[in-house]
């Protein structure tokens, strides 16, 4: 049973059908496309449930010799840390795809590039192989940059090619560090889980040049400050399902690949990198909130607010410590729930009224009660709410950054890692307070007479937003249904990259 | 010795073949005509299945050898010729009245690649390089009516001569130094008595190497390579791209990384420098490129640049990384000339905005144009990817970390200039509406066997490596 494969590539098998289909035949590549995304999201669902909970080992391995020359395995495995992506994966797919239904211009097209986008990202997540890992994650750009390209908003050319090239700008880095650590293992090989269990061989000044290559091409998926450039443009000239797919999965790959292969591979290099990576989420949680702040545009608003969030998850990682790692892994997943429904709200909106200013509405929460419910209960998760997802992440993250003891002090008494955990705090006002202004100009006040005729969300809205409302809720009030499939794996890793110290 | 001529039966087949199409013009029937493509089809088929499975192998005269090193250049040439047929098929001004000496001509030019790939000794090696080029002098120009194709013809074959000029003067420093035209009288003189007249040697070596410099169009000596491209008839721009590149590539392999070791020369610091010079430059013109033809030119001298690091590495894995770059290469740039062909006789130009809207006129073309671009920019999963693959980790082998991330960077610029063409196909609006086109069967072959090359074993490899690193361990 090769559940892993089937996961990854029923969505590409999906596309192909739809290349074969007529183009007229325009809902028939719509049924296609929700029907093999669904598969796979029921196929992922049946991985939750047989998944192991006890062991920190690979489950569900597939390993086949691929290009025996030079070792090359097709080999697959899931463990607490890929599987809640996984679902999160298919999920938001699945979701987006029902979303986007209503797109009009080239439907053939758009559907076949996204479930190649899907199979792309799956299989980055399965993947045990560099080389395989390396050709998904190059894989999968293609299809993000038809995505953003042919559907996007005004300045979409331009939004795509940038982001194409940033990204495989990152991966000229990825495969230089990939070349040289097959020569530097010893039997040379690209496998992810050997590489890591010789990381004895990497050592001196190679582990921190390959290390700061790896975290180049990781950073700017995150993305880290100052590498976030591409990032607002990109989410705000895609299309409202792509923005979903970019904030949702996209960039958690960033941050996957340095749990999966940076902190592992190299944990000296690693530990030594902590205080920068204190810093760096410092930034990214702060910078990412003020200019957040600044926004008119909703869309932007929480494209940047994306920048904040995933600097939460840095800080979790930056500790070192189970509940930071736990903290980092849950907040991937919440971000992805929280955002995703965000930005499909948001794109609800714009397609009845063709502008996303914040400050042109007012009053909307008469008109469209259910609508504003889901905005404010999607916001207030954003902001950490306690009792909705977001909250549990957060305090997770704070919480792992915040235990660590580091050597190093600020100021003489205060260690390095409590310091910028306490600044970084003021993150969570000014996200407070950006969502909070924008609920209120948004959805209270007078209503602005120019929006009488709006009409509250359709049937396929609602499919595609509650499910991940109800997913808010439900992680926030018993996280533990998640925390139990990563704990275990967390704690070998953790372990690990401290034991080799 | 004469029985040893066998192992040549393909080449002198071929020959014969072409030379009974030069006799077929004289026909006056059209009807007679029409046979030509069948015949050069069924030659070429013929040779092919000969050099697969022939017993045969050996050497001939002591000058030219033939081996699994050479039966790989072999039916990359034969299956190139093959498909480029296929590409001219149903053009009338190529395979009109003069389609016999159009055939030929291809022919022979391809006995030219065949010889060059088992060649051990300079002067088979000069005949060789003359037997490839001077038949595709003529056929640059084959377009007669058009100024272009004249002027591409003239310019490279004043190019062509002059490096021939070049080679033969080098060739005759290394005779008399030597004593000999034999690639072993050269390793014999560099490892007996190196150290008095090696500038001499050197000499020889680089008129030599600009000769071949010319052919393979290494910076600085590419300039005649886009003028020719665009003038010459659109299938022959792209067997020149493939002539070029097995041609000169397997004399490189065989001069330089059998015979002549490059450490006793130093020669690794300067191939280095032509290697990242070609790469760069080729890119940064290709950026300004508004013509197909052009910009596809331009590329493949970056992509030479990108083949020749597995010479500059110079071991193992660098030689079949440059074999395998060469496969890959070939199919790809056949298959995006294939499309070009098919849009410019849609629309009547091969500009870039000819491909405007592409593919919401035509998605298969684009899409296939698109699986060519992505592996020329080496994306994976297609077969380009994997040949910079093997190139670069070759090179990172031999700890040359900085050419690699030269190759890498460059290989960004390139994503920006082919994705210009992809961004024209999929993000513009067709400009008007042209009457759907005629099937135009042939051409779209080449794209879909091409496409599935690249797929295939961009996807599944094994056996194209394993195929490659066996004819590579006939060098040491």
């Amino acid at each position: 049973m090769c559940l892993l494969s089937s996961i990854t590539f029923i969505p590409l098998i999906g596309a192909i059908l739809i290349l074969l289909i007529p183009r007229e035949k325009v809902n028939l590549h719509r049924l296609v496309a929700v029907l093999f995304s669904a598969i796979s999201f029921l196929l992922s669902i049946q991985l939750f449930n047989t998944f192991n909970r006890e062991t920190s080992t690979m489950q569900f391995v597939e390993k086949l010799s691929w290009i025996p020359v030079f070792g090359i395995n097709y080999h697959l495995g899931i463990d607490g840390l890929s599987l809640p992506l996984i679902i999160l994966t298919t999920l938001l797919s699945l979701l987006s795809i029902i979303g986007s239904l209503g797109v009009e211009t080239r439907v053939k097209e758009y559907f076949f590039w996204f479930l190649t986008l899907e199979t792309g990202m799956l299989g980055v997540f399965v993947s045990l192989d560099f080389f395989l890992f390396y050709i998904f994650w190059e894989v999968m750009l293609v299809p993000m940059y038809f995505l953003i390209g042919i559907w996007g908003g005004p300045k979409k050319e331009y939004a795509a090619i940038k982001f194409f090239l940033y990204t495989l700008f990152g991966s000229v880095f990825m495969l230089i560090s990939i070349l040289a650590l097959y020569f530097r293992s010893e039997p040379h090989t690209f496998d992810i889980l050997q590489l890591i269990s010789q990381n004895g061989q990497f050592m001196g000044q190679f582990q921190y040049v390959a290390f700061l290559f790896l975290f180049i091409a990781f950073a700017i998926k995150v993305p880290i400050f100052p590498f976030h450039t591409w990032l607002p443009l990109a989410h705000v000239e895609a299309p409202t399902a792509v923005s979903v797919i970019l904030a949702g999965v996209l960039l958690k790959l960033g941050t996957y690949g340095m749990m999966r292969i940076l902190f592992p591979m190299f944990p000296v290099a690693s530990l030594w990198f902590s205080i920068p990576l204190f810093i760096l989420a410092f930034i990214n949680i702060v910078y990412g909130a003020l200019v957040a702040m600044a926004q008119t545009d909703m869309k932007k608003m929480v494209a940047y607010s994306s920048i904040n969030h995933m600097g939460y998850a840095l800080l979790g990682m930056a500790a070192f410590t189970v509940t930071g790692f736990n903290g980092a892994i849950l907040q991937m997943v919440t971000h992805g729930i929280i955002t995703g429904s965000l930005f499909l709200l948001v794109g609800v909106l714009y397609d009845r009224a063709h502008t996303r200013d914040i400050d042109s509405f007012g009053g909307l929460g008469a008109r469209l009660p259910i609508y504003t419910g889901l905005v404010i209960l999607a916001s207030m998760a954003s902001l950490g709410l306690p009792g909705l997802a977001g909250f549990i992440s957060e305090f997770l993250c704070f919480l792992g950054s915040f235990s660590s003891n580091s050597q190093v002090l600020v100021f003489g008494t205060i260690p390095v890692s409590k310091f910028f955990t306490t600044l970084s705090v003021a993150g969570i006002l000014v996200t407070a307070a950006f969502f909070l202004r924008m609920v209120q100009k948004v959805f209270l006040g007078p209503l602005n007479a120019k929006w009488d005729t709006l009409k509250d969300m359709n049937l396929r809205e609602l499919v595609s937003v509650v499910p991940l409302t109800v997913l808010t809720i439900l992680v926030g009030v018993w996280p533990h249904w998640l925390l139990s499939v990563m704990n275990t794996t967390v704690n070998q890793m953790v372990n690990f990259i401290h034991g080799v110290k | 010795m004469i029985a040893s001529l066998q192992i040549l039966l393909p080449e002198i087949f071929l020959s014969g073949v072409a030379l009974f199409l030069f006799g077929m013009d004289t026909f006056i029937s059209r009807r007679l005509k029409a046979w030509t493509i069948f015949i050069s089809l069924a030659a070429l088929f013929l040779a092919l299945f000969v050099v697969i499975w022939s017993p045969w192998s050996g050497r001939v005269f002591g000058m030219v050898v033939s081996d699994v090193f050479s039966s790989f250049f072999k039916i990359l040439a034969i299956t190139s010729s093959i498909l480029i047929f296929l590409l001219s098929e149903d053009d009338p001004e190529l395979m009109g009245p003069h389609a016999g000496t159009y055939a030929g001509l291809i022919i022979l030019s391809t006995v030219g690649i065949m010889f060059l790939s088992g060649t051990e000794d300079l002067l088979i090696l000069f005949l060789g390089l003359e037997l490839t080029t001077v038949p595709l002098f003529i056929l640059a120009g084959f377009l007669r009516k058009e100024e272009r194709s004249s002027e591409s013809a003239i310019k490279f074959f004043l190019v062509g001569v002059f490096s021939t000029g070049l080679m033969i003067y080098g060739i005759s420093f290394l005779y008399g130094l030597c004593g000999g035209t034999h690639f072993s009288d050269l390793q014999q003189w560099i490892t007996t008595n190196r150290s008095e007249n090696l500038t001499l040697f050197l000499i020889g070596i680089f008129f030599l190497l600009a000769g071949l410099g010319f052919k393979f169009s290494l910076v600085p000596f590419h300039q005649w390579t886009p003028d020719t491209y665009q003038g010459a008839p659109t299938p022959i721009t792209a067997f020149f791209s493939i002539s070029r590149d097995a041609g000169v590539l397997v004399i490189f392999l065989r001069l330089f990384g059998h015979f002549i070791p490059k450490s006793p020369l130093n020669l690794t610091g300067f191939f280095m420098v032509i290697s990242v010079l070609t790469m760069t430059i080729g890119n940064l013109t290709a950026l300004r490129q508004t013509n197909l033809k052009r910009l596809l030119a331009y590329s493949s001298i970056a992509h030479a640049g990108t083949i020749f690091i597995g010479v500059v590495a110079g071991n193992a894995l660098g030689r079949e990384g440059a074999m395998i770059y060469s496969i890959a290469y070939s199919m790809m740039s056949l298959g995006a000339f294939a499309v070009v062909i098919a849009v410019s006789r849609i629309k009547g130009n091969d500009e870039l905005n000819a491909v405007q809207g592409l593919a919401q006129e035509n998605l298969g073309l684009a899409l296939l144009m698109l699986f060519f671009l992505m592996s020329l920019a080496g994306i994976p999963p297609f077969l380009g990817f994997l040949g910079k693959f093997y190139v670069f980790l070759a090179a990172v082998n031999e700890k040359m970390y900085g050419l690699v991330a030269i190759g890498l960077l460059n290989s960004v610029i390139a994503v920006y200039y082919y994705f210009r063409i992809v961004h024209k196909m999929f993000f513009m609006s067709p400009e008007e509406t042209r009457p759907s086109p005629n099937r135009q069967f042939s051409v779209q072959t080449v794209a879909w066997f091409a496409a599935s090359v690249l797929l295939i074993f961009g996807t599944f490899p094994e056996p194209i490596l394993f195929w490659a690193k066996s004819a590579s361990q006939i060098l040491p």
